[in-house]
């Protein structure tokens, strides 16, 4: 552990007043929960929390068409039956309504995540955590599951102006197919994504054998996960996924999505993980010392999510928080327990040993064939073989 | 035939309904194709004679109705792979070396025989297919072309890839680059790699590649960071600006304290307890965090939100929501526009989620014993809508489509 690990937060008070509508799974005000438990832990005194600015549409253009970015700073929901055309060439209505300060939302969640790049690549904290970032399905002319902008995609982007490499982890129930398309032809940014998929998951994409291309193949790793994944499964593939990575790939600095539908209990999510077992995850990236950029995604039910955000924010402050809820204003929704950790509940695993031992071969398979970073010592390839014999 | 037990069709029910819209497309064509291989398979050396096979020499009336049977039985076996193919009672295919081994009264041979034989006819007709495809197309992909007319729309790339991808049925759609012919033999997914493949792989999302699609990288040149942006770091609320006043002294909890067991209440635990305990918390936070306090809008959060609602207005607006929950013509959000002209948007999804909801959730911890649930709109308030109410198509690649575990409602 790095001494005096400086840690800046981004929160900005306005999401709480964002609302996709009603019975629409995406509700910002998570965030709200999230920074409201996170300060009834004092973890804001060890910490600088920061209000991002407001990313400006140029900003925006960066990945995005401009005039998907426009439409989006022009739409509102009293106009947008007369753009039906539009509406339907970005793919907004559905699962991505128009809403009120919709645009100030992308801009907030944007500029989070802009903003905690530039403070990295600054040296001016060794972490940075946007928990209302993450919106990895968002395209460059569309948008798509929730995602509008696609924050993740501007943030590496501001990071590749100081790094030559840059490692993208996603660790939401969906496949991070906005971050993985776009960086899909580049070597500079490894994208690494465990996902549920089959049986017609969204977003549909994410299948092992998607290795990218041209100079991006063998680029992004995918690892399709069944239903039911449990802790340990899922614990023992990352570690093993991400070493080897960082072995083959040698990044300047990890974006890290925590999006929370992994965890067991989601609305929309299909896996069995306990608060403690995403957590690890962070506290495993972490550890691998690196400029750190940390962002929100997915998460559908609430109050698990607050949890779990919280959870992680105080692993990446090096502090183990008791699971023993202090008072706050959201005490009632942490009913009955009051408890801070979920626990994984009874699901099935449908991953058998087997088969992640096929995925985690084709993964390292895939990894073998990139040739090592330039002034990373080459290692003999052959060492690398053990991994294939080590049975689940 | 009953390939699954009681149970697993039990769960199936939640699937199914969600998948319906999927399963016809599906029975369908499963129905023209096999209805079209008869004859190869007829002609098939390979295929057995016997009283219980699907295929018989003989043309009389009775082998043909077994015959329709037994297509009727593996049909039935199809859709429920197709369905479920991760489902664990349909038990996973042996290796392809040892396929020869097994009898053709398996399901899962029936099917790969016809594949094969279905396969080979398809080749054939490629070209006609393509312009099958070509002429049901209703719309053509320039309606979509933006004035500029520089770059093409996306959609004409994901029908071009559709298109691609009925061409060419037998491989793996990924790109040339990604398809890693050496792995497809492998039966890392053996309840999906062959028999539900042949159904998946017309679904496979193939990664979108195009200008329209990859970001424009520069190649890193190595030169120092410069940073000109000082202005847009973020701005620091907390700790707070050394200029700011301390107002009072307050003992700060340690970092990382959880709540404590034990406190001086004559009745701990109860709900005065706790309400107490949850306005000292309060207070202190607004004299700890200052300025941050209001920049962070704790002052509109909780259920002090109501403190600045009338109890009229506030059961107005339970009333309305109550009353037009579930109502198919009525949204209550219009319904609290139209009573609360003055309060503003802001106001009332504030009070909606800081209030409401809130008390809501407090009525479910104490009335319920199972599971709570607050992110369960669904349930109370009717089915989704966008925009505050009106309701929308749910297409298939709907991340709502997304089927979930049985337990929960499904969609």
């Amino acid at each position: 552990m790095r001494s005096k690990e400086r840690i800046s937060y981004f929160y900005d008070g306005d999401v709480g007043n964002v609302y996709f509508g009603p019975n629409h799974p995406m509700k910002p005000h998570r965030l709200c929960m999230t920074h409201h438990l996170v300060l009834s832990y004092e973890l804001h005194n060890k910490m600088e929390v920061y209000r991002p600015h407001k990313a400006y549409p140029v900003e925006m253009a960066q990945f995005h068409s401009p005039d998907y970015v426009e439409f989006l700073q022009r739409i509102n929901p009293d106009t947008q039956n007369l753009f039906s055309n539009e509406m339907v060439k970005y793919n907004l209505g559905e699962d991505c309504p128009v809403f009120e300060n919709l645009f100030e939302f992308c801009q907030i969640y944007a500029g989070g995540t802009i903003d905690a790049a530039r403070r990295l690549n600054n040296k001016l904290c060794d972490i940075a955590i946007n928990w209302a970032g993450g919106l990895h399905h968002a395209k460059k002319c569309e948008a798509s599951g929730f995602c509008y902008i696609n924050d993740l995609v501007l943030g590496i982007l501001e990071l590749l102006k100081h790094h030559a490499r840059v490692l993208y982890i996603d660790i939401d129930v969906h496949h991070g197919d906005g971050v993985e398309e776009a960086f899909y032809f580049t070597d500079r940014v490894m994208t690494v994504s465990f996902h549920k998929y089959g049986d017609l998951f969204f977003p549909g994409t994410g299948d092992v054998k998607d290795v990218g291309e041209k100079e991006g193949k063998n680029y992004a790793i995918n690892v399709p996960l069944k239903n039911g994944i449990d802790d340990g499964s899922f614990l023992r593939l990352f570690k093993m996924i991400i070493m080897k990575v960082m072995d083959c790939y040698a990044p300047g600095a990890i974006v890290l999505q925590c999006g929370a539908d992994s965890l067991a209990g989601d609305r929309l999510g299909c896996f069995n993980l306990s608060i403690d077992g995403h957590a690890a995850c962070v506290r495993f990236v972490k550890q691998l010392n690196l400029p750190l950029l940390v962002t929100g995604g997915g998460g559908y039910t609430k109050e698990n999510v607050a949890r779990c955000w919280t959870v992680e924010t105080g692993a990446l402050l090096d502090v183990e928080l008791p699971n023993e809820i202090p008072e706050n204003d959201y005490s009632k929704y942490f009913a009955p327990d009051y408890s801070l950790k979920s626990p994984s509940g009874y699901m099935e695993n449908l991953n058998s040993k087997s088969y992640l031992n096929s995925i985690r071969q084709q993964v390292c398979e895939n990894l073998s064939s990139i040739q090592h970073a330039p002034g990373v010592q080459m290692h003999e390839v052959r060492r690398l073989q053990p991994f294939h014999y080590i049975q689940y | 035939m009953n390939i699954l037990n009681e149970k697993e069709e039990e769960k199936m029910g939640f699937k199914e309904k969600e998948s319906n819209f999927r399963a016809s497309p599906m029975e369908s064509d499963l129905k023209v194709f096999l209805s079209g291989v008869t004859d190869k398979m007829k002609k098939d050396p390979k295929m057995d004679v016997s009283e219980n096979q699907c295929v018989v020499k003989g043309e009389d009336s009775i082998s043909l109705k077994r015959k329709r049977e037994c297509y009727s039985s593996m049909l039935n076996w199809i859709v429920k792979v197709a369905k479920d193919p991760c489902n664990p009672a349909i038990g996973s295919l042996p290796e392809r070396h040892k396929w020869k081994h097994y009898g053709d009264e398996l399901h899962w041979k029936q099917i790969l025989l016809v594949r094969e034989a279905t396969l080979l006819k398809r080749n054939v007709d490629a070209s006609s297919q393509q312009s099958i495809w070509q002429k049901k197309q209703k719309m053509h992909p320039s309606i979509y072309d933006v004035q500029s007319g520089s770059e093409r729309p996306r959609f004409s790339q994901r029908l071009i890839t559709a298109k691609n991808s009925s061409q060419k049925p037998q491989e793996r759609f990924g790109s040339d680059s990604s398809s890693s012919n050496s792995q497809t033999d492998k039966d890392y997914d053996s309840s999906a790699d062959s028999v539900g493949f042949w159904f998946n792989a017309r679904r496979q999302k193939r990664v979108p590649i195009g200008p329209l699609c990859q970001v424009d990288l520069q190649e890193y040149n190595g030169m120092d960071y410069q940073s000109d942006k000082s202005k847009w770091l973020g701005t620091q609320i907390w700790p707070l600006d050394k200029k700011e006043p301390i107002r009072s002294l307050i003992e700060r909890d340690p970092i990382g304290k959880g709540r404590q067991e034990s406190c001086g209440c004559p009745f701990p635990s109860s709900s005065e307890c706790v309400k107490f305990h949850i306005r000292e918390k309060r207070i202190k936070l607004k004299l700890e965090l200052g300025s941050a306090f209001y920049k962070w809008e704790f002052d509109g959060m909780g259920e002090e939100v109501a403190l600045s609602w009338t109890k009229e207005d506030e059961k107005r607006f339970t009333d309305i929501v109550e009353s037009n929950r579930l109502s198919l013509d009525k949204y209550f959000w219009d319904e609290l526009f139209k009573i609360f002209p003055s309060k503003g948007r802001a106001a009332l999804v504030s009070y909606y989620f800081n209030v409401f909801l809130f008390r809501r959730r407090g009525e479910q911890n104490r009335n319920s014993t199972s599971k709570i649930d607050s992110d369960d709109e669904e349930s109370e308030f009717g089915p989704i809508g966008n925009r505050f109410g009106q309701m929308a198509d749910i297409s298939p690649g709907s991340i709502f489509r997304s089927p979930k575990k049985s337990h929960l409602n499904s969609r």
